[in-house]
């Protein structure tokens, strides 16, 4: 079994698709349920697929050579043919056919195995646990644009500024990480000086601003700026925001940077629930 | 709330063209079904493949979204139009669709309609702040903002960029719903949470019907088609049974985890509507290979893959290719098979070769 759960496609399949063993068991449970019940023509295909399957997207060969032409983190979409949810389901509706046409069992008999077999099937998935209704008790959306308050009041702010005259149409803002990721999905009218590149592919990496090309060091700078309060040397700010053309930064309240903005001219203008936003002037 | 009800309106309205794409597909290809909800199916898939055919020309030769959208809405007129008078004017293939339902008929309806709804509530209820959320919705936001497509990186923070990511732009599926959502004003984010998520979810429920009234259906013993047992019932007690399993998963890659979090994007209705439906009539053709009317709906089905979902570019070809090997060997006809195989995955192949030639 070792050689099985050591494999890169047995940590891909349960880590990214099924992640609860349970699942898989109750998949491969309802393939074999639904190979024994077929008639043997059929019987032949499944098996077939099965084997092409495994020869063609289920082995740790094909793995290795695939994931060159396709992102490894993508590989488990193959295996949305295999829609373990509809074959779980479909095969339960199956056994409950099978039994409802079964001539051997008395009604009696045949409403105790079904009503036992629900039972088993449902102390198996409870057991797996709900990511969804773990969701829907713990994190809700807050309002129609599903995203967070902060982003909306953000939102507000921006709108007053260009009703005012204060910025053109377009600006540049260097906010935190979770903010700018928001933020563009609800208002394009705004560059975001920190963005995911800078979050996932080069942050992520720890690396010597000094290293990167400017744009990358600048963005790194406000990031840390934004996202952690760190307050570099005011020269370094002042040489990214004049870079980058950035008109506003956000910055969480509890940093309290009120007058280390104001080093490289930058002036409070509002505040969200959780974070202060500041202009250049 | 003028926004949201604005949204289920537009999912209300994309519902009813497509089963008139739908329906004018089956009238069109001889496809003898009166299955609703497989027309639904067809129909959407048949609205992609139309869409990628006038709207990428538009995108790649850098038309603004307004004319874009003004020709989109010519063609999709003219095309419903078509099809409205096709289904009026003669005799239709699949019959009566409507037929009077009995008491018990509109219990399983009324629950398996029920089992939707909540689905849908569901989805709406879950935040999810993923990275691609934002790649994505911003994306789309840029594209009606600015009125073009691909004039903004989503991963830098939407700063300008002439470079076109063909990891995306392949497929229409963006530039159609901004289109949507250009000409219906209501806010991206918005149409994507409610239309696009809402519209995977009914979507995934007309597949989950499909799955009980095709195959569970096959299983109804000779006259036993009785007032509780019969194919209509069984699809919506399979979506009724579906819809609570659901509930219990923990994996957020899986189908119901891709149209619970991120029914908005093409991923979600890759997962959730074009490899079930496609897997769908693999079965279909697996048991009964010399049906063309099979052949033909899965056509549809994977020339309608990219464009709903650049994720589809190999999987719905290898799937077809492996069935293809089974029916190959298993019925010994070879050309036939290979040939029909070979016009389903076309599409596929040249924009895969694209893609690969463009990276």
């Amino acid at each position: 079994m070792s050689f099985i759960t050591n494999s890169a496609i047995y940590n891909m399949i349960t880590g990214y698709y099924f992640h609860s063993h349970v699942w898989m068991i109750l998949t491969l449970l309802s393939i074999l349920y639904l190979i024994i019940k077929a008639e043997k023509a059929v019987k032949t295909k499944i098996i077939l697929a099965i084997v092409l399957t495994i020869l063609t997207v289920g082995n740790d060969l094909s793995y290795i050579i695939l994931v060159r032409f396709f992102a490894a983190a993508s590989y488990y979409r193959f295996y949305w043919m295999v829609p373990y949810i509809l074959i779980v389901s479909y095969t339960l509706c199956r056994i409950g056919l099978d039994i409802y046409y079964s001539e051997r069992l008395t009604r009696k008999r045949k409403c105790i195995i079904g009503a036992a077999l629900v039972l088993i099937f449902i102390i198996s998935i409870v057991s797996t646990g709900s990511l969804y209704l773990q969701k829907l008790r713990s994190d809700r959306p807050q309002n129609a644009y599903m995203v967070d308050v902060d982003t909306l009041e953000l939102q507000d702010i921006m709108n007053s500024e260009r009703e005012a005259g204060n910025c053109e149409a377009m600006m540049i803002m260097a906010t935190p990480s979770t903010l700018a990721l928001q933020y563009q999905t609800v208002d394009a009218g705004s560059y975001m000086a920190v963005d995911r590149t800078t979050l996932l592919d080069i942050r992520a990496m720890s690396p010597d601003p000094a290293t990167l090309e400017w744009y990358d060091a600048d963005r790194v700078y406000l990031m840390g700026l934004c996202e952690d309060g760190i307050q570099y040397d005011a020269n370094l700010i002042t040489k990214a925001v004049q870079e980058l053309a950035v008109g506003y930064i956000v910055v969480h309240k509890a940093y309290e940077l009120d007058n280390y903005m104001s080093q490289f001219n930058y002036n409070y203008v509002g505040e969200t629930t959780n974070y202060k936003v500041y202009r250049t002037y | 709330m003028i926004e949201i009800a604005k949204s289920i309106i537009v999912l209300v309205i994309m519902m009813s063209l497509f089963y008139i794409w739908g329906r004018g597909t089956t009238e069109l290809c001889g496809i003898k079904t009166r299955n609703v909800a497989l027309m639904e199916l067809l129909g959407l898939c048949l609205f992609f493949v139309v869409q990628q055919i006038v709207v990428q020309p538009l995108v790649f030769t850098h038309n603004s979204l307004h004319v874009t959208a003004i020709v989109d809405a010519i063609v999709v007129i003219v095309i419903s139009g078509i099809l409205v008078y096709v289904h009026t004017s003669r005799r239709s293939v699949a019959g009566k669709i409507f037929y009077k339902l009995n008491s018990v008929q509109l219990l399983f309806a009324a629950v398996g309609i029920l089992a939707t709804i909540c689905m849908m509530i569901v989805a709406y209820n879950m935040m999810y702040r993923g990275y691609d959320t934002s790649y994505y919705i911003g994306i789309m936001n840029s594209f009606v903002y600015d009125g073009k497509f691909w004039t903004r990186d989503g991963f830098r923070g939407l700063w300008p960029t002439d470079f076109i990511p063909l990891h995306y732009a392949i497929s229409c599926y963006y530039p159609v719903w901004s289109i949507v959502a250009y000409i219906t004003g209501i806010p991206v984010r918005i149409f994507a949470m409610f239309s696009v998520k809402g519209l995977l979810i009914v979507l995934f429920s007309c597949v989950c019907f499909c799955y009980g009234y095709e195959l569970l259906g096959d299983h109804i013993k000779e006259g036993e088609d009785n007032r509780w047992l019969n194919r209509f019932n069984l699809g919506f007690a399979f979506i009724s049974i579906t819809a609570l399993v659901s509930l219990f998963l923990s994996e957020e890659h899986s189908l119901v985890g891709m149209m619970y979090l991120r029914g908005y994007e093409s991923k979600g209705y890759c997962a959730a509507v074009v490899c079930p439906l496609c897997l769908l009539i693999l079965i279909k053709i697996c048991k009964n290979p010399t049906d063309d009317s099979l052949w033909k709906m899965l056509a549809v089905v994977a020339w309608s893959s990219m464009p709903i979902a650049m994720s589809s570019m190999a999987i719905i070809p290898l799937a077809i290719g492996i069935v293809g090997v089974i029916l190959m060997v298993t019925e010994k006809r070879f050309w036939p098979i290979f040939i029909r195989c070979l016009i389903c995955v076309i599409p596929n192949i040249a924009m895969m070769a694209w893609y690969m030639l463009g990276k």
